[in-house]
């Protein structure tokens, strides 16, 4: 259902202006949502020498090996995170983006993590554990103003589940995500 | 959905005629990235990312390769950037020309040679296919130079399907600001859409 450019505009509007933002609301019409940006995607190379997919493979890999490796040495403690996540905004946060850093657990259970997060509108997010891509499990809520840095924990097992995201308190619209893991 | 555009297709500024060159932020860093200079391109990266890679997954129809597509592209433009003359043009076309023929180049390896349709197509033709293609690049290029609040909103209402009392609930704002955002964002992509004809 495509919005009605009258009930977004309003009646107070000069012809010329409303001229213009008719121009440009056809112009969101026709060219639809962008896309959600692959994590591959998400930097670019370090020199010119592109990766190829065999490479791309080797690098999902070993985040994977990564992510696995937090329950093998998870309580060995220690001030470096235990492994790190790239997160991208979607279609409603497109120029979203955050890095996780997910420390060792510790002896109740608990994945201390520490987000750093840009791009985002200021106000108030939660964070969660996904299953399918679902938000499923709040890792708690932070404040954004600009760039900012927030502490999470994640007290669950993370092996019931396949990512973090971002949302609105109370939305199950994702603003960011990690890829599935 | 097919709907008439005034915003003109590639070339037309051309045939139309153009004012005299204007600053071009995009054609100062590719001739930065000329020079070797890393930063520019990251900064041309973030800009066009999404675009480049929206463009190569409407024309392949696959995240894989449309992600190898885009990477390809950005290659190529750090390859050729030397080979950019800001006199001859803006660097916005000059992208999408790299990035289309990055799609084309991967779309042409997994084609059998000499495929002939069965029927022929009843879609739009080439050129309405081009003109829209280009404006999709446009707009969502367009889209990453507004302020997140804005762009929010406007994602919120048209491709959300929120109405603009529920946007305002979910971001908790009142229904006047939503209104403020949506004509703002609407005045701004305006402002980018005629900027980025003007420079070209």
């Amino acid at each position: 259902m495509s919005p009605e450019f009258d009930d977004l505009i309003g009646a107070d509007v000069d012809p010329d202006e409303r001229e213009r933002l008719r121009r440009a609301h056809d112009a969101l019409l026709v060219a639809g949502p962008p896309p959600e940006l692959p994590q591959g995607l998400a930097r670019p190379r370090a020199n010119r020498q592109y990766a190829r997919p065999a490479l791309l493979a080797a690098a999902a890999v070993a985040v994977v090996a990564a992510f696995l490796g937090g329950w093998l040495v998870g309580g060995a403690g220690g001030e470096e995170p235990d492994f790190t996540l790239g997160m991208e905004g979607t279609t409603a946060a497109v120029a979203a983006h955050a890095d996780l850093d997910v420390y060792p657990i510790d002896d109740a259970g608990n994945w201390p993590m520490k987000m750093h997060v840009s791009g985002l509108a200021d106000g108030r997010y939660e964070l969660v554990l996904t299953r399918n891509g679902k938000p499923i499990a709040s890792c708690g809520f932070f404040l954004v103003h600009g760039s900012t840095l927030a502490w999470l924990n994640a007290p669950y097992k993370l092996r019931a589940y396949d990512g973090w995201a971002v949302t609105r308190p109370g939305s199950t619209r994702i603003l960011l995500r990690t890829d599935q893991i | 959905m097919e709907m008439e555009l005034a915003i003109p297709a590639p070339g037309a500024a051309a045939r139309l005629g153009s004012p005299a060159m204007k600053r071009d932020p995009d054609g100062e860093l590719v001739v930065r990235i000329a020079r070797g200079d890393r930063a520019a391109f990251e900064a041309l990266y973030r800009r066009y990312v999404r675009s480049v890679y929206a463009l190569a997954l409407r024309r392949l129809g696959d995240p894989q390769s449309a992600e190898d597509a885009a990477q390809e592209a950005f290659a190529a433009v750090w390859r050729s950037a030397r080979t950019y003359r800001p006199e001859r043009g803006a660097a916005a076309p000059w992208l999408y020309s790299i990035a289309r023929n990055a799609a084309v180049d991967r779309l042409r390896a997994r084609m059998p040679l000499a495929t002939v349709p069965e029927s022929p197509d009843e879609g739009p033709g080439p050129e309405n296919r081009a003109e829209h293609e280009w404006l999709r690049w446009r707009v969502h290029r367009a889209l990453e130079e507004l302020p997140v609040t804005e762009r929010e909103v406007l994602a919120l209402a048209y491709w959300g399907e929120r109405s603009q009392s529920e946007i305002a609930s979910e971001l908790g704002i009142p229904l006047g600001t939503v209104k403020t955002r949506t004509r703002s964002g609407l005045a701004r992509l305006a402002g980018l859409l005629e900027q980025e004809e003007e420079v070209r």
